[in-house]
């Protein structure tokens, strides 16, 4: 099973790309039923939300410096589920000298088995495969990792609360502390770039509304803040990420995620999710 | 699409950041491109019978790149794409002694790049028609199973890596077989590689036209190619098997022409031979690490006689088999920095001492990429030996992305091979070269 660095779910839509964007209806519980649950089992409770068999959606992301200056990509997005996997396939649009940017993953359920990956970079028109351990560097350049989009297992880690009730913008939140298991620690490090993580879980729709990251390298910190988080067919959406790394208290790098447009449960094909497809204008229909 | 967020608190980062979104509209039509200025100085002087003669500025070109992409209707797409250049070099130092043709040929040109229609039929069947690229294998130095694409060769690694391949007039066609995936590529009139014309700083033939002979390049005999390739991405690895018959991309030499009268020079005929090829290549992944690798089967390569005289260019180079061979490993497991190496291996078969390789060649290259500042900064460095141990080629470039509309490049790229080298005439061109670059989008 595999779990977002932020969010601890098992497929990208469940990811920082996924659970605080698109998370879905959970099952209705009670308080008394919610106050029963341990650390781990609320993180299960957002692992197990129902998201759809498939995603599509549009996003801006923007990217801005120490100095404030902005950079901005278009991508789309489309995730499906399999009985053995999550396959993603983003492609971006903007700006030029990245359009047609295209990338590829299988996140498998099996937790020892590494996702699979691939890049199409429309400069050499050529895809090309990744080794897993990239997952820890930076998403094209945002602040969001590989491994924060296709997520991390959850099995790998410790879950303990640091709160079990923390008010945040009126929502009453589990403030709940995430350190790799001493036996996979290395393994887990290697695979987000991160030694430990807090994550901030509404008890109402069980949402992650904010998290923090500590890097392994640079004595960076990263915070992520869901916005906008509102049901769309039913499942619950964030209409807004935002990831700021910062280093000895100061921010150093910002990116924000800005969904423009989604759609859940619509046909996508099979062999959308393949590397040919990556290469071509192909439609996922 | 417009909002603007709270204001930013420095200290708390929970807090929403104040910035304006905006949004293109996605309507299936799509216009992009770049104007690029590109300055580079040639750091010596390349030496006798080179058109520049002193260390100095060899290019100051102006490029337009446009690409036009269109969604016809569904399932079926229509790119266009192309470069417009000018350089003002040949104005700006026309005391030099430039040829016609080096004028001809960079002072201002178009080129189409992509030109071809898609479509995808629901079963999955796939078809392209038209100029395109088609970029098989794994090998960065050594062409094993990457065979159907031309390349520029007008300067020897100094191009951008968008420009390196060049698109061919071809169709080709794509379905699924089960797990695999089987495409056939039919080109007609693909031409050869794009080399430097006479004088110019990487012109092939320099050393001849040196000793008073004309080289001449003859059309293909054949005019089409046909490749075959049978590809499978697995878990851990991907494997795919390349076949076809077709024109090297290198023009050899088939023969001497008769001189008319005292002034013309004797010609030396060069064109492509043809070849048939096998190869498979495929690659495995293991944590932070990337093993790759080809092999292939090269039939009816012509071959470079050691010795390029008249006597010799009378009849047509020596065609052998080759065995092709590539073993690569790239590492990711330092932030932001992917570390590769590739070892190349060429066996002659039924090699003789006329030839001016040696039956087992041998070659290397190693590449690193850094990024920083979340890849606004882009710096790699390219050492390659090229097989036979004929010469290295040293490259260090860096980009800084100033915004999504303006960038700014640097690069140096060094060439040193052995005294006894052909490409020892080229060892003077080494070049620093400065870019700037503006792209835009609608």
């Amino acid at each position: 099973m595999t779990r977002t660095v932020i969010s601890s779910s098992s497929s990208l839509r469940r990811s920082v790309l996924g659970v605080l964007w698109l998370a879905a209806l959970p099952v209705l519980t009670t308080s008394a039923q919610n106050s029963a649950l341990d650390a781990r089992q609320v993180m299960e409770r957002v692992d197990n939300l129902a998201d759809g068999e498939t995603v599509t959606a549009n996003y801006t992301m923007i990217l801005i410096d120490r100095r404030d200056r902005q950079r901005t990509r278009e991508l789309t997005l489309y995730a499906k589920d399999y009985d053995d996997s999550t396959r993603t396939l983003t492609r971006f649009s903007a700006p030029a000298d990245i359009s047609g940017t295209g990338y590829l993953n299988y996140d498998w359920t099996d937790a020892e088995r590494d996702d699979d990956s691939w890049l199409y970079l429309p400069a050499l028109q050529r895809v090309k495969r990744l080794a897993s351990s990239e997952t820890s560097d930076s998403f094209l350049g945002s602040d969001f990792t590989y491994a924060d989009i296709n997520g991390i297992e959850l099995d790998w880690y410790d879950y303990s609360f640091v709160s079990e009730s923390e008010e945040i913008d009126g929502q009453d939140c589990w403030v709940i502390d995430i350190v790799p298991k001493a036996s996979v620690r290395e393994k887990a490090e290697e695979a987000t770039g991160y030694s430990r993580l807090r994550a901030w879980i509404s008890k109402e729709n069980f949402v992650q509304i904010r998290a923090q990251a500590w890097e392994l390298r640079g004595n960076r910190i990263k915070y992520f803040l869901a916005e906008d988080v509102h049901q769309v067919q039913g499942y619950w959406t964030t209409g807004r990420l935002q990831a700021i790394t910062t280093r000895n208290d100061r921010q150093e790098h910002a990116s924000i995620l800005q969904l423009n447009d989604v759609s859940y449960d619509s046909e996508l094909n099979d062999e959308f999710f393949t590397s040919e497809s990556l290469q071509r204008n192909s439609n996922p229909n | 699409m417009l909002f603007t967020q709270q204001a930013f608190a420095q200290g708390n980062f929970f807090e929403p950041l104040d910035v304006q979104v905006e949004t293109s509209s996605q309507d299936g039509i799509g216009l992009l491109g770049w104007l690029i200025e590109e300055v580079s100085f040639g750091l010596q002087d390349p030496g006798a019978g080179f058109a520049r003669q002193e260390s100095g500025i060899n290019k100051i070109e102006t490029r337009l790149f446009l690409q036009y992409d269109k969604e016809l209707a569904d399932d079926w797409n229509f790119r266009i794409s192309g470069n417009v250049y000018h350089d003002e070099v040949y104005r700006a130092y026309e005391s030099r002694n430039y040829s016609t043709a080096e004028i001809n040929v960079h002072r201002n040109r178009y080129q189409v790049r992509d030109f071809y229609l898609e479509h995808e039929t629901d079963n999955g069947l796939y078809f392209k028609f038209g100029n395109q690229i088609v970029a098989w294998g794994q090998a960065e130095y050594l062409r094993v199973t990457d065979l159907v694409n031309t390349e520029d060769q007008f300067t020897f690694a100094q191009q951008d890596l968008e420009d390196l391949r060049l698109q061919v007039p071809a169709v080709l066609a794509s379905f699924p077989v089960g797990e695999w995936q089987i495409e056939g590529v039919a080109t007609w009139e693909a031409g050869l590689n794009q080399l430097a014309p006479e004088r110019d700083e990487f012109d092939p033939y320099i050393a001849l036209r040196q000793a008073g002979i004309q080289p001449v390049i003859l059309d293909s005999a054949k005019k089409h190619e046909i490749f075959f390739r049978a590809s499978r991405q697995s878990s851990l690895g991907d494997v795919q098997i390349v076949m076809g018959e077709f024109n090297n991309n290198t023009p050899s030499g088939v023969g001497t022409a008769v001189a008319q009268g005292v002034s013309q020079p004797p010609a030396f005929l060069f064109q492509a031979t043809r070849n048939r090829a096998i190869g498979v290549a495929g690659n495995r992944v293991s944590g932070p690490w990337l093993a790759f690798a080809e092999a292939g089967f090269h039939k009816n390569r012509a071959l470079r006689p050691a010795l390029m005289t008249v006597a010799a260019m009378n009849n047509s180079w020596e065609t052998k088999d080759q065995w092709l061979g590539v073993l690569g490993l790239e590492y990711s497991g330092f932030e932001n920095l992917l570390l590769s190496v590739e070892i190349d291996s060429i066996y002659t078969q039924d090699h003789t001492a006329n030839l001016w390789t040696d039956a087992n060649q041998t070659g290397f290259g190693a590449r690193f990429y850094w990024t920083a500042m979340n890849e606004r900064l882009q710096i790699s460095g390219v050492w390659n030996e090229l097989p036979d141990a004929v010469g290295e080629v040293t490259r260090l470039s860096a980009n800084f992305d100033w915004s999504d509309s303006w960038s700014l490049g640097l690069l140096w790229v060094g060439y040193k091979s052995a005294p006894d080298s052909v490409y020892a005439l080229y060892d003077q061109n080494d070049v620093l070269q400065l870019q700037v670059r503006f792209n835009f989008q609608y």
